[in-house]
């Protein structure tokens, strides 16, 4: 068995990613989810991943689910998008993926964690590595939340105040929310990534109709560019 | 500290002790015309020290840092001019800007410069360093560094190739030939500041 260099099985992971989504639609099918297995297009290798579309009333409860039944234990990415253009069903979009690991106890040897070697080709079922998107879409509001999942995964937490700092989506039941990337001062209704802000840009014209205003700096005093 | 209400009882610290001895040694000097006899003497020669020794803070920001990192790995060397990165700003003198400035690493960088002793330069590396870059006029992203810090020489490229850094260094080193060791606050208008590829 080789260690580096082994492949799932697509077909496997297609028929895990389709049990996956057939659990979540009969827990949760009436209550406006839908969950289906996609394949990632592009790339020549099979990735299937459970795509999910989710309603913000039931993101904790869906959370929950995924974390304690389905093994999802690694939250990677949380995103958030301002569609003002299609208000008033999905003006806010928060993406969510979270990964299934499959790496569960480690055995350790006087405090270092040992390496686990698998067979790639034959796991199946909940051994099965797999990737997990939600997409919750939030109806036209002024002030959009959805719940947080920051006390489920770790991954969650700084990826959420990132989402509120530049997005504006806030998340209930987050300790601590604060500015990341933006400075800590920064007053708390200004949200860059939002629509209606621009990116001052000159266009060329400006660039050629003035050549002394165009990005002049303080060196540039008296000098006629 | 030393008590001004009773001069004739003085305590003495180390360091009142060395400022006085330099402020003293200082006044003979000048008195002498020592100072300008060692200074035609020595200048040139500190001067080839200064710019043949550029010690660059090891700063990487973003990409441009890679480039820098390649330009003092094995292919195009910079440890061969010389230039070696130091962790520490007490002990460089050259601050190789070398990607965007955010409003919040702002503070800190102007920290940094002001930790560096004199003499000391300032090159901006790739285009965020010089204008703000792909991100200019973003939300986050300073326009330039040279907003915040006085520039010495502009390297444009994004990112520039390592042999473009060497000759900024290069440039760098024209530059202090010329101007000597003029402290960095009154260097902005002496002269204009030097850029890359300009000939």
């Amino acid at each position: 068995m080789k260690i580096v260099g082994m492949r799932i099985n697509g077909a496997i992971q297609r028929e895990a990613a389709e049990s996956v989504c057939s659990a979540l639609m009969s827990d949760f099918g009436d209550e406006e989810l839908v969950a289906e297995a996609a394949r990632h297009s592009g790339g020549r290798l099979e990735r299937h991943y459970v795509s999910i579309d989710c309603p913000p009333a039931l993101w904790r409860l869906l959370a929950e689910t995924l974390s304690s039944e389905h093994g999802a234990d690694h939250c990677s990415m949380i995103t958030g998008i301002h569609w003002p253009e299609k208000s008033p069903d999905m003006q806010w979009q928060v993406i969510i993926h979270l990964m299934r690991t499959t790496v569960r106890n480690p055995p350790s040897k006087e405090k270092i964690t040992q390496p686990i070697a698998v067979d790639a080709t034959i796991v199946q079922g909940d051994d099965m590595p797999l990737e997990f998107e939600i997409r919750i879409a939030i109806p036209e509001t002024r002030e959009p939340a959805v719940a947080s999942v920051a006390d489920i995964w770790v991954g969650a937490d700084w990826n959420e105040k990132e989402t509120w700092d530049l997005v504006g989506i806030d998340f209930e039941g987050h300790e601590g929310m604060r500015r990341v990337l933006l400075p800590h001062e920064t007053p708390a209704g200004y949200h860059p990534l939002q629509k209606q802000h621009k990116l001052r840009y000159h266009d060329y014209e400006e660039m050629y109709d003035d050549p002394q205003g165009f990005q002049r700096k303080p060196v540039d005093k008296g000098r006629v560019k | 500290m030393m008590t001004e209400e009773d001069p004739n009882y003085a305590m003495f610290n180390s360091r009142i002790l060395v400022d006085m001895v330099g402020d003293v040694t200082d006044e003979a000097m000048k008195a002498s015309k020592m100072k300008q006899i060692i200074g035609a003497l020595a200048g040139r020669f500190f001067n080839w020290g200064q710019r043949k020794s550029l010690f660059p803070l090891h700063l990487g920001i973003k990409c441009c840092a890679l480039e820098m990192a390649a330009a003092g790995a094995s292919r195009f060397d910079a440890e061969r001019f010389g230039v070696f990165f130091r962790s520490s700003p007490r002990q460089c003198d050259v601050l190789l800007v070398n990607g965007p400035i955010s409003k919040k690493f702002a503070d800190p960088i102007v920290r940094l410069w002001e930790q560096m002793p004199e003499p000391k330069w300032c090159i901006a590396m790739g285009e965020c360093a010089i204008s703000g870059g792909p991100y200019f006029q973003s939300y986050n992203i300073l326009e330039g560094v040279d907003t915040i810090i006085p520039v010495d020489v502009y390297i444009p490229g994004c990112p520039p190739r390592p042999e473009a850094l060497i000759d900024g260094f290069d440039k760098l080193r024209q530059k202090i030939i010329r101007i000597g060791t003029l402290p960095s606050a009154s260097r902005a208008t002496a002269e204009a500041p030097i850029i890359v590829g300009d000939d």
